[in-house]
């Protein structure tokens, strides 16, 4: 016979703040945490990107966002993967370019939508890898 | 910047407005540009101000709605340079306000969505077609497709433009797929209302109607081929190597905004300023 535990009540009185709360790994956090209790308060970064380049576009300033891939940093890459280099190819292949991001390719990003190059570009989140 | 030296760029409807600008800028930062364009006065005038700056760039006349126009302007920039980099599919005509293929599902022939189709996605279905095997051969290269914000949100009595720019950002996005392993990326660009050679006709004597249009922009202005040809140079370039399948906006906020609250605001300078609606 298995038994169940009832965890309804576990984040009862508790606050929860989701990023990225909208959709995705996020979305179903919110939605897991809500279920046990927690009063949940969804932060959209994409939705407060846009939002905020409508007010602040007309004083001339942009706002955009970047989602991110996987970024392979140096805090992230050693611990992770450096055990299991097999594993980290075979995470790769989820990505059309075959590799992960590093570091350098949201400074090139960010860079570019901080440039005048970009300077028609607003409320837009540029995707570096989530494809 | 040379971001694109020993590089070589296929730009359809690389005469004028977008496509002349891009293939301007490619040039200027070192691409070999060959412009595709059934505008042949168009063409040679851009080739001839490029090559004034010091640039290399050659025109083919090229009818995006013909199969045979899109494979002999592969094979030519492939046979004229040994390679193929960069292809910018951007060709489709703006100022044709009488053209088939404007209208509803009802008002539009059948021939209209045809022709109108052939060049919104055949042609960038042929121009992958032919071109990513040029590109494998040098071990990689980038597909920039030109959608729209009318691919994103929709305009009434335009069935084959909304129709086409919204299946220009699914193909863009499949077609990412399947050669990112070859090492070619395939974005795209979304602009808003850009004021190219052609479109900025409708303005020439109706600048107050301009000024209400440019209302609609949270930039307060409209954009210039230059915007465009400014992102699709970068997402071409090595610095944005990770981003591949992404339909980039540029079009000064305009496809961010709720309908409602943007509404109220137009009608209200509309009540307070007089002009001649566009």
């Amino acid at each position: 016979m298995v038994g169940t535990t009832d965890h309804s009540d576990r984040f009862s009185g508790r606050v929860a703040i989701v990023t990225c709360g909208v959709l995705g790994f996020g979305s179903g956090t919110a939605r897991k945490l809500a279920s046990r209790g927690a009063r949940v308060l969804v932060v959209d970064v994409i939705g407060m990107t846009k939002q905020m380049a409508l007010d602040f576009g007309p004083f001339g300033i942009r706002v955009n966002c970047i989602p991110l891939g996987h970024i392979a940093t140096e805090k992230t890459q050693a611990p992770t993967w450096d055990r299991t280099p097999g594993g980290f190819k075979f995470f790769e292949q989820q990505y059309p370019v075959r590799r992960t991001g590093v570091s350098e390719d949201i400074a090139n990003a960010i860079s570019f939508l901080c440039s005048d190059d970009a300077s028609f570009i607003r409320g837009h989140p540029l995707a570096v890898g989530a494809g | 910047m040379s971001r694109f030296d020993g590089q070589v760029a296929i730009v359809t409807g690389g005469g004028l407005g977008i496509g002349g600008a891009t293939a301007r800028r490619l040039a200027a930062e070192g691409a070999k540009v060959l412009i595709a364009d059934f505008n042949d006065d168009a063409a040679k005038a851009n080739v001839d101000r490029i090559r004034g700056d010091g640039g290399t760039a050659i025109s083919v006349n090229t009818d995006v709605s013909k199969h045979d126009d899109i494979k002999n302007a592969v094979e030519t920039a492939a046979s004229e340079w040994d390679r193929l980099d960069i292809m910018v599919q951007n060709a489709f005509p703006t100022d044709t306000r009488d053209a088939p293929w404007w209208g509803s599902a009802v008002d539009v022939p059948e021939d209209g969505w045809d022709l109108g189709m052939s060049m919104l996605t055949k042609a960038l279905y042929l121009g992958a077609k032919y071109g990513v095997p040029e590109m494998e051969k040098t071990g990689g290269g980038n597909i920039v497709n030109l959608a729209s914000v009318h691919g994103l949100l929709m305009a009434p009595n335009s069935l084959v433009y909304e129709a086409g720019k919204s299946a220009v950002i699914g193909m863009t996005r499949q077609m990412s797929i399947d050669f990112g392993p070859l090492g070619i990326r395939v974005n795209a660009i979304c602009p808003g209302h850009i004021v190219t050679e052609g479109l900025g006709r409708m303005w020439d004597d109706n600048a107050e109607g301009l000024k209400f249009f440019e209302q609609q922009y949270p930039v307060g202005r409209t954009g210039v081929p230059d915007d465009i040809a400014s992102a699709i140079a970068f997402l071409c370039s090595e610095e944005a190597s990770f981003i591949t399948g992404h339909p980039l906006v540029v079009d000064g906020g305009l496809s961010i905004q709720l309908q409602e609250d943007l509404g109220v605001a137009l009608g209200q300078y509309a009540r307070d300023n007089e002009f001649r609606m566009p």
